[in-house]
């Protein structure tokens, strides 16, 4: 608290670049390089397992390059391969304390990466020529770098320089075997989950995962449908169809998905998703039978509308496509390839589309809104792959409930999970053997959709982009249970597999956050305008703070600007729909595509020049944070003192803090005060070279300054 | 009161979203509940138009009477019936045609170039129009009835009005009569911020030779020179300099004395003249600064224009005749250039402990945004609303950018080439650095765009003329019209970012000048289209949280203060026993 203040400090004076990176590379020549090299290979390591996985292979004497270092810095050590990861040990800690990363997984090391993750490997030989290796390819050549494109867009690079020509040719080839597994049933969720037996504790949620009768009924009941819709073994149907009618009708249903509900407004309109009819003579007359059953559930005169998004939304292929041009202009790992990348860095946007498959998205969930809200029928979804994103951003459009965190996570469960959204076909979790089915990730594309919708609406949401981020993270992971499986099916079957004597196993779920990340961490995934703003008590204060600013009020040294004639007529647009509930709390987003932005969090975290040091997205969350923590730390203490001035009683604060509740001020200071904010925090990849100049401000900065001021009981 | 408020119709539009939701379009009646509410905050307003009355200035005059019957043909909505009037300051448009008044405000100093669109036998209902292109992005049409013979009269008085300067008028500014009880003017004073910079030192002085404004015409009265270097000495540098503008003190570091210079090119003409005053006064810049015998010349043009120049007798330093001096081509083409070349000036300044001298071509338009932005990263003291200020007044007001032709105010050469928007560009260099770093400034965006607005309404005297000389000496500004910081640091609440932390950015700021980072600015480029105006403004939720933690903090006070009242008093009831009842009377 009493830091003096000084009014001039440049941290740059204070910057460590330099002294913690080792470079071997570049200067002196090789024997100085091993000898300095040496040091470290001497000390054995061990890679960090898991229950079921297993060293397949290793190699010593590895060097791990820094990224955009031009193989200058890095590290050195063993990069070994086991059934789950390709890992890489150090002794040469001093990433680990340098960069402060946060978010650190507990599961995984910073320089692991799960098998499920690779993206494409590629090997420099030592004559310069850079080749891709695929399934079945296999290399005769040195390896001089190899490097491993990961799927969450990162780079890594290893260099063989100091590995015998042999051993790095059977690593080589062991990982290009190992990293693309054809076969679902040699994942390593397999050997994990059977290795792995999860005590009943370990698998509760707080999230429905809608894989039993009663969290659908709860559904059912929260949105006020249980009388006319009824459950069956995991989807909901109308209750006037009996189970022999759905036998019927589903040959004639494309995959055989008939029409089952997702959700009912609050003005009884329901949302159902169905496929196409096969093509087949009597089509119509199961369509209509569904369909009237339907209308009877939701107790409507007129029959539900159809509304075929295929037209509206984009194509698995137009996904795919986009995806493969938006991966490229977001991966380089030299200064100059970004420096390339960032001439035409608003042309490669464009051309890949990206933005414009988001906007379509969003359109076509806020057309089904807009059915929703406005019709007097129930809107049926036909479509196949897009229907579960069209769908689920649609109730978020709709239901504040789906913006909070338990809301989305079990809105993913009900709408993609169980409804057998491809997770492992289209992220690529089993190497494709053919070319059209790479990666395509929808999932992503539905996340993408949810930030935009943050980019608009701060305050509605009960999670922060860091959340969804990790959540796209955690698909690529490899072993959780939500993102593993194409469809229920195979999950069942999965978990069956081979001796019947070894008892059925399951997988963790991908919402038990504690499970990757301690609980500070987990403290970046709330939004402090989100709380400020749901919190009973203050959300009084800050009513009575508008009220007194209403128009109407005349106030003296008011400035007549038109700036407050536009915020009028927001008000008065506003007044009208808070009469209406049916309209009150749905969000309106804008969805032309000049108001669309790129998902810098996500898709730039690794891209090292381009990251703003203590500054970004980040710094202004920080101080919201603090803000918030300020404000919920003074009402409890004008609460406590209204109540001292009656009685003696006293009384604790509600954890409604971000960071104070938790853990204490001096442990969280201690915590946060290696930690180099950039923008990109907290995936942070640290400084990007030597050169590079960098500043700190760590987060303790931001409490420490703060008049924060915690309660010590 | 009433009659001081200034109508800011050029900081936004006016009622466009009711016309829009006339029309029913969904997008912005729909609203989520947290977003329901008022997004005035803090401010009280009034509603202004009851009838027919006009907002007007002091100073302020309605030339003719209003034309009616006039239909703007709004870009985002319908068309829109209704009276319009011209005043000698503003364009003011009401409709009449629907419930929730639709009012338009444009300052007439916007106006870049008024058209006549159509004639009397053109066909279609509204194809008889003027159109007015304006100088903040917008584009009106306004469309008369020919059998009302208004579109010759309103073409007349909006040309006589808009261009001012052309039409022998004095501009708005200098008729402005208000009292915001604060001089703006007084925000600047050379020396003043010479000496917060701590000049005049061992190494630097002060120098009065263009007192007057008669040694270099384009330079302020006072600047800072090295102190080796004197008056009689700095008359011959001017002779080797392109307008005499000689290198000056723009800014020093506080620990290192390294400096930031800034100059127009040397006169080195095609045969490489030489100069060896101006040779050793670039020598005396260098030994100022005791960390380095180096100095870096930043010439922000791209090699090819600077040798190009040559040509026409300008050109720039040759190494071999500088000694220690390194010339650095900063090839600006784009904004991120602009910016990478001024993260490289802060760089030089603050890591080498190197001293840089800046230049273009004459030295007031690429040199004033790179020694301004590069100002901005280092010293925190021009990220605060009064250190903007000066720093406008000090880097570009006083050392003449020439705003009057840049921006061209009050003529209508619509497509005079000296038009440039080189200050507009710098403010958006700006704004990127206030999104980069979101709680580094403590103004917000509201407060660029009203620059920006005031630097085209010539409702102020702050960006008129071309040079400090014409300002203060021939046209006497100070005493004849306001300044824009007179109305801006009357209310500052408004500009202010709610989230600006100054404990933390006390430091230099180095933003990042990639493409990646660099955002189009659409609450000022796109404000005009309602679609693209913020669903939820962030920046009223943050002021909302400023404003509830005061208010919580004063409750606070007050109930300690209440309890340690009533404790004392307490005290004091205890000490005799009770007799009172609860119950009096």
């Amino acid at each position: 608290m009493s830091q003096p203040k000084s009014k001039f400090i440049s941290y740059l004076t204070q910057s460590v670049a330099g002294n913690s990176r080792k470079s071997y590379l570049v200067s002196g020549g090789d024997d100085e390089v091993q000898e300095s090299a040496s040091k470290f290979f001497d000390v054995s390591q061990q890679p960090n397992l898991m229950p079921g996985e297993r060293v397949i292979g290793e190699v010593d004497r590895v060097l791990k390059y820094a990224p955009y270092s031009a193989g200058k810095q890095g590290w050195s050590g063993v990069l070994c391969i086991t059934n789950y990861k390709l890992g890489f040990l150090t002794a040469d800690r001093s990433s680990y304390e340098m960069t402060g990363k946060r978010n650190r997984n507990k599961i995984l090391g910073d320089d692991d990466i799960p098998l499920t993750c690779i993206d494409s490997i590629y090997h420099v030989a030592s004559n310069g020529k850079r080749k891709k290796l695929t399934l079945g390819s296999r290399t005769s050549a040195k390896t001089e770098t190899l490097e491993v494109h990961c799927k969450d867009f990162r780079i890594h690079k290893f260099g063989f320089k100091f590995t015998p020509k042999d051993e790095n040719k059977r690593f080589v080839n062991m990982l290009v075997h190992h990293a693309f597994t054809t076969k679902d049933t040699l994942l390593f969720a397999y050997e994990y989950g059977r290795n792995n037996l999860l005590s009943g504790r370990q698998m509760m949620l707080e999230c429905p995962q809608f894989d039993c009768i009663l969290d659908w009924e709860e559904e059912l009941r929260r949105c006020h449908a249980d009388k006319t819709w009824r459950v069956t073994d995991y989807f909901v149907v109308p209750s006037a169809l009996m189970n022999t009618d759905l036998q019927k009708a589903a040959p004639h249903f494309k995959d055989r998905r008939i029409p089952v509900w997702c959700y009912t407004h609050i003005n009884r309109n329901s949302l159902v998703r169905m496929s196409a009819m096969d093509i087949s003579s009597d089509q119509t007359k199961f369509q209509q039978r569904m369909l009237d059953a339907v209308k009877v559930a939701s107790n409507q005169r007129n029959s539900p509308k159809v509304v075929v998004i295929e037209e509206e939304c984009p194509s698995c292929q137009e996904v795919q496509e986009s995806f493969t041009r938006l991966r490229k202009m977001c991966m380089s790992d030299t200064i100059e390839e970004f420096v390339d990348q960032d001439a035409s860095w608003l042309t490669s946007l464009e051309s890949s589309r990206w933005l414009l498959l988001v906007a379509r998205c969003l359109k076509a969930a806020k057309d089904i809104c807009e059915h929703v809200i406005s019709g007097k029928r129930t809107v049926v979804i036909q479509g196949c792959d897009m229907s579960c994103l069209v769908s689920s951003l649609a109730q978020v459009l709709l239901d504040p409930h789906y913006r909070t965190m338990t809301g989305l996570q079990g809105l993913v469960e009900k709408e993609w999970v169980r409804a057998g959204h491809p997770f492992q076909k289209y992220l690529a979790l089993v190497t494709p053997t053919e070319s059209s089915l790479e990666q395509t990730p929808v999932f992503l594309l539905f996340l993408d959709c949810i930030w935009q919708l943050m980019q608009q609406f701060p305050t509605s949401f009960e999670f922060t982009e860091t959340l969804l981020t990790t959540m796209w993270d955690s698909a690529l992971i490899g072993i959780f249970d939500t993102f593993l499986f194409n469809n229920d099916h195979q999950r069942v079957s999965f978990s069956k597999n081979d001796n019947k004597n070894i008892r059925q196993f399951k997988l963790p779920s991908a919402w038990k956050w504690d499970f990757q990340f301690s609980s500070e961490d987990l403290s970046f995934f709330k939004n402090p305008l989100y709380l400020i703003t749901h919190d009973e008590e203050l959300r009084t204060s800050i009513n009575d703070l508008r009220l007194l600013s209403r128009p109407g009020r005349v106030c003296q040294n008011s400035r007549n600007n038109s700036l407050r004639m536009v915020q009028e007529n927001n008000v008065m647009g506003a007044g009208s729909a808070e009469m209406d509930p049916v309209r009150r709390d749905v969000l309106v987003p804008e969805e032309s595509p000049q108001v669309l932005q790129l998902w810098r969090q996500c898709y730039l975290r690794w891209q090292s020049p381009a990251q703003i040091l203590s500054g970004g997205t980040p710094t202004e969350y920080l101080q919201q944070c603090v803000m918030v923590e300020e404000i919920a730390q003074l009402q409890h203490k004008v609460k406590q003192l209204e109540l001292t001035s009656n009685s003696d009683v006293k009384f604790r604060s509600k954890n409604n803090l971000i960071f104070g509740s938790q853990t204490n001020k001096s442990n969280l200071s201690e915590l946060l005060n290696s930690t180099v904010l950039t923008s990109s925090f907290p995936f942070s990849p640290g400084p990007a070279s030597k050169d590079q100049q960098y500043t700190f401000t760590p987060i303790s900065a931001y409490i420490r300054h703060s008049t924060l001021d915690y309660d010590r009981d | 009161m009433d009659s001081n408020s200034i109508s800011e119709s050029a900081s936004y539009p006016i009622n466009e979203s009711s016309s829009e939701k006339d029309t029913g379009s969904p997008s912005k009646s729909i609203c989520s509940s947290a977003s329901s509410s008022s997004e005035n905050v803090f401010k009280d307003h009034k509603k202004y138009g009851h009838s027919d009355d006009l907002p007007l200035l002091p100073g302020e005059i309605v030339q003719d009477s209003s034309w009616k019957d006039v239909t703007y043909l709004c870009p985002y909505s319908d068309c829109i019936k209704g009276t319009l009037t011209i005043t000698n300051y503003k364009l003011f448009f009401k409709s009449t045609d629907r419930e929730t008044p639709f009012t338009l405000d444009v300052p007439l100093g916007v106006i870049s170039r008024v058209d006549k669109i159509g004639g009397t036998t053109s066909r279609g209902e509204n194809s008889y129009c003027i159109d007015l292109h304006c100088k903040d992005m917008r584009c009106l049409r306004f469309a008369h009835k020919p059998e009302n013979h208004s579109r010759r009269l309103v073409y007349e008085k909006i040309h006589n009005f808009a261009f001012p300067v052309t039409n022998k008028r004095p501009l708005f500014a200098f008729e402005y009569k208000e009292d915001y009880g604060v001089d703006g003017w007084a925000v600047y004073d050379h020396e003043a911020e010479l000496r917060r910079q701590g000049v005049p030192n061992d190494n630097w002085r002060i120098s009065r030779l263009n007192e007057k404004f008669d040694v270099i015409d384009t330079y302020p009265s006072v600047f800072a020179v090295p102190k080796s270097a004197t008056d009689e000495f700095l008359k011959q540098v001017i002779v080797f300099r392109s307008r005499g503008r000689i290198p000056v003190l723009s800014w020093i570091h506080p620990k290192s004395q390294a400096t930031i210079t800034r100059s127009s090119q040397p006169l080195v003409g095609v045969t490489g003249k030489r100069n060896q005053d101006d040779e050793s006064f670039v020598q005396m810049i260098t030994d100022a600064n005791a960390h380095s015998n180096k100095l870096y010349i930043m010439d922000a043009r791209p090699s090819m224009n600077a040798v190009a120049n040559k040509a026409k007798g300008g050109g720039f330093e040759s190494e071999d005749a500088y000694n220690g001096a390194e010339v650095v081509f900063l090839d600006i083409h784009n904004i991120h250039q602009i910016m990478a070349g001024a993260v490289k000036i802060a760089d030089k300044v603050e890591n080498n402990k190197t001293s840089v001298l800046v230049h273009c071509s004459d030295g007031w338009d690429r040199t004033a945004q790179l020694t301004s932005l590069a100002m901005i990263m280092l010293d925190p003291y021009f990220r605060t609303i009064i250190g903007f200020e000066v720093l406008l007044e000090k880097e570009w007001l006083a050392i003449g950018h020439k705003f009057a032709q840049r921006v061209g105010h009050g003529e209508d050469k619509h497509s005079d080439a000296d038009r440039s928007p080189v200050f507009l560009q710098f403010i958006d260099c700006v704004w990127q650095m206030t999104k980069q770093f979101p709680n580094a400034f403590e103004f917000n965006e509201y407060f660029l765009i009203i620059i920006l607005d005031h630097l085209y309404s010539c409702l102020f005297g702050t960006f008129l003329c071309n040079t400090e000389a014409a300002r203060m000496k021939e046209m006497k500004v100070k005493e004849t019209t306001k300044s824009l910081w007179s109305y801006v640091n009357s209310d500052k609440d408004e500009f202010r970012n709610p989230l600006y932390a100054e404990y933390l950015h006390q430091h230099v700021l180095f933003p990042v000048a990639s493409m990646r980072r660099i955002e189009i600015w659409t609450h000022y480029y796109c404000r005009w289209n309602p679609r693209m105006r913020p669903q939820e403004p962030t920046h009223l939720r943050n002021r909302e949280l400023l404003v509830l933690r005061a208010q919580l903090q004063q409750k606070v006070l007050e109930l300690q203060k209440e309890l340690e009242t009533k404790n004392s008093r307490g005290m004091l009831a205890s000490s005799p026993p009770r007799v009172s009842s609860p119950v009096n009377v």
